[in-house]
């Protein structure tokens, strides 16, 4: 049956007509090309403060709230006397959840509300955590297995439309492949971490705890970030900045950020002229 | 005025149910477009059943399309009146009846039309099935109409025309399929504005694909390693053979920014089923051993990073601007749609392989 479907991805697969590469010059072995290209994806994220906050919003969220598949079949078996019936429910109310989560949320169409969303499937998978946590029946725990997936998986899919709506061509492969990493990463940490940790404390507190800290943290950054504020508030990064990267033929590498489209945050972007637009945009070298 | 829920019963609401669900609400227009596609004589109504038999249905002459046989004695008895002209498309499957209709599937086309409306006894089964609700074996018949997808019109021989078995079974059967198809993807664009990319449309359908056979595969791969070794930290260790791989998603990343997407990600790919094919023998022959399934588990784990980094670098190409939240959503809930499809089809084959059962 894997097969089966393996054909048919190949199949659909090469009905793409798309030709698309980024934009890393191939002249160096692979290998160096490869190293120099991910110190790139790095520079890049760490030379734009608003992609910065977004991947470090969804590892705080990955660390607290998605460490539930170490923790969900302690909490069957030690919570609820439940066996593999309830563990597999609650898989299958994650799976549901997402499911139906991610099908609402392709019916939203404007990107103001893609900030807003965020903020809102953020709390609500904390709260799913702390729903889940302090579930009195199994009945309750499936119900948040399913807010819970449907919470993440929106939450996810958002953060990644944030920053690839704004990330070039050139370097997209290198940046979201350091958000999959930062996204995973944690993960697998902390499912291994809880995992260790529940022999030692309560895993109804390792549930709740986390994911009431996740809630108090965002709430926190959505009220006093002013970055973050501003993300949630518009559901655009940048706003305005832009950075470039040198042509593909010259390495495609990352040499300078361009404000542009209104930025007010740097002294040399001038005043606004009267078209609500810097009357010179502001071009900074990166080192 | 017959309400609703009267009118289907249990089983005909549950289809609505789904019949919502599944078209994303576009049920009744699909409904309304087949009776479109019926080309009714003049004076004809059409419309799905829900509205003909609770608010639209006043015309003299009228066709509903309804499934599930278990509406039709009440059909008959509150909206069926002399004068009126009602199709009613079912899912029965009645031998007897499928006999009795044998003369009429020899006509085809749309002057056989005209003469089957002269045929009143083609539609005496109708009333049959239609009076069959005392008959004890009727909730077996509903029952079976479930799960029958065969379509037939059953006629009331009140009425002055009658349908032809043959033009529902192959015309119309053509011109409702091609007509579904034909609305289904041209209303994707209105409410998926993703899906109006075909480069788009390719990609979501290998990405699903895709993911279905991977989570196949991870069961799969679980259970073949409980059945050679019987020790779950032996089962972890394959999981985290296809995990640890990863760890090199920055590699995979920056060489999506070097090579061409598309063959990278096709590379991928036909290497995933390639080492499924490789899997699927062992297995068959008897051959595979633990070694294998480890080996088996990190490649396709280092091609499935590789293709997950590359369709991340490659969406955004696929779409316009506006499109993309659109799109990436649509992306996730294919890939948790198959996370729950691929496991669903591929537990009953395993079974019926004899893997789980043997374990």
């Amino acid at each position: 049956m894997s097969v089966g479907f393996y054909a048919l991805s190949v199949l659909f697969t090469s009905r793409l007509r798309l030709r698309s590469s980024g934009g890393l010059a191939g002249s160096a072995p692979l290998w160096r090309d490869a190293r120099r290209g991910l110190a790139e994806g790095f520079r890049y994220v760490g030379a734009n403060p608003q992609i910065r906050l977004v991947i470090a919003v969804v590892a705080l969220h990955c660390m607290l709230t998605e460490s539930h598949d170490a923790l969900l079949p302690i909490l069957a078996r030690d919570g609820f006397d439940g066996g593999s019936d309830l563990f597999a429910a609650m898989l299958i109310g994650i799976g549901s959840g997402a499911v139906v989560g991610t099908l609402g949320l392709s019916f939203v169409r404007s990107g103001v509300w893609r900030g807003r969303l965020l903020l809102a499937t953020g709390l609500l998978s904390g709260a799913a955590m702390v729903w889940t946590g302090l579930a009195p029946s199994p009945l309750w725990v499936v119900v948040g297995a399913v807010i819970t997936g449907a919470a993440q998986a929106m939450f996810m899919a958002l953060s990644a439309s944030l920053i690839q709506s704004v990330l070039a061509d050139q370097i997209r492969g290198r940046v979201m492949s350091l958000y999959a990493l930062v996204a995973g990463g944690t993960m697998a940490v902390m499912i291994f971490s809880s995992g260790s940790a529940s022999e030692v404390v309560p895993v109804r507190v390792l549930l709740w705890g986390p994911g009431l800290l996740f809630v108090v943290l965002l709430t926190g950054g959505a009220l006093l970030h002013a970055d973050l504020r501003r993300v949630i508030a518009r559901g655009v990064l940048y706003e305005g900045r832009e950075l470039k990267l040198a042509p593909v033929a010259a390495g495609g590498r990352l040499t300078e950020r361009v404000c542009v489209d209104g930025c007010r945050r740097h002294e040399a972007c001038g005043p606004e002229t009267g078209l609500g637009r810097p009357s010179r945009p502001n071009v900074v070298a990166l080192p | 005025m017959v309400s609703a829920p009267a009118l289907f019963g249990p089983i005909a609401r549950d289809y609505e149910r789904w019949a919502a669900l599944l078209s994303f609400g576009q049920d009744p227009r699909w409904r309304a477009t087949l009776v479109a596609g019926l080309d009714l004589p003049p004076g004809a109504h059409g419309g799905d059943g829900l509205r003909l038999s609770g608010c639209e249905f006043r015309s003299p002459r009228g066709v509903g399309i309804k499934h599930g046989l278990e509406g039709l004695p009440l059909l008959r008895e509150q909206i069926l009146r002399p004068g009126r002209m009602v199709g009613v498309e079912t899912a029965l499957h009645d031998p007897m009846l499928l006999k009795r209709l044998q003369p009429l599937r020899q006509q085809s086309g749309r002057e056989s039309l005209q003469r089957a409306r002269e045929r009143a006894e083609f539609a005496q089964p109708a009333i049959e099935v239609a009076d069959d609700q005392q008959h004890p074996a009727f909730p077996q018949d509903v029952q079976r109409s479930r799960d029958r997808t065969d379509l037939l019109r059953l006629v009331d021989p009140r009425h002055d025309w009658a349908l032809s078995v043959q033009f529902i079974r192959s015309r119309l059967a053509i011109k409702v399929a091609s007509t579904f198809l034909a609305i289904h993807f041209s209303q994707l664009p209105h409410h998926f504005p993703a899906m109006a990319s075909s480069d788009y449309r390719a990609l979501w359908l290998a990405s699903g694909a895709s993911a279905a056979s991977m989570w196949a595969m991870i069961m799969a791969r679980a259970w073949l390693a409980l059945e050679l070794s019987d020790s779950g930290v032996v089962v972890g260790a394959v999981t985290f053979a296809a995990m640890a791989p990863w760890t090199l998603a920055p590699l995979a990343g920056a060489l999506a920014d070097r090579w061409d997407r598309g063959r990278m990600m096709m590379g991928a790919r036909v290497l995933q089923m390639a080492l499924a094919l490789i899997l699927a023998w062992l297995v068959l022959s008897d051959g595979l051993a633990l070694w294998h399934l480890v080996v088996f588990a990190a490649a396709t784990g280092l091609a499935w990073t590789l293709e997950r980094q590359v369709e991340n670098a490659l969406l955004p190409n696929t779409v316009d601007p506006g499109s993309l939240l659109n799109a990436i959503t649509l992306i996730t809930f294919a890939n948790f749609g198959s996370r729950l499809v691929g496991p669903l089809v591929g537990l009953p084959l395993l079974t019926g392989l004899g893997r789980v059962g043997s374990s």
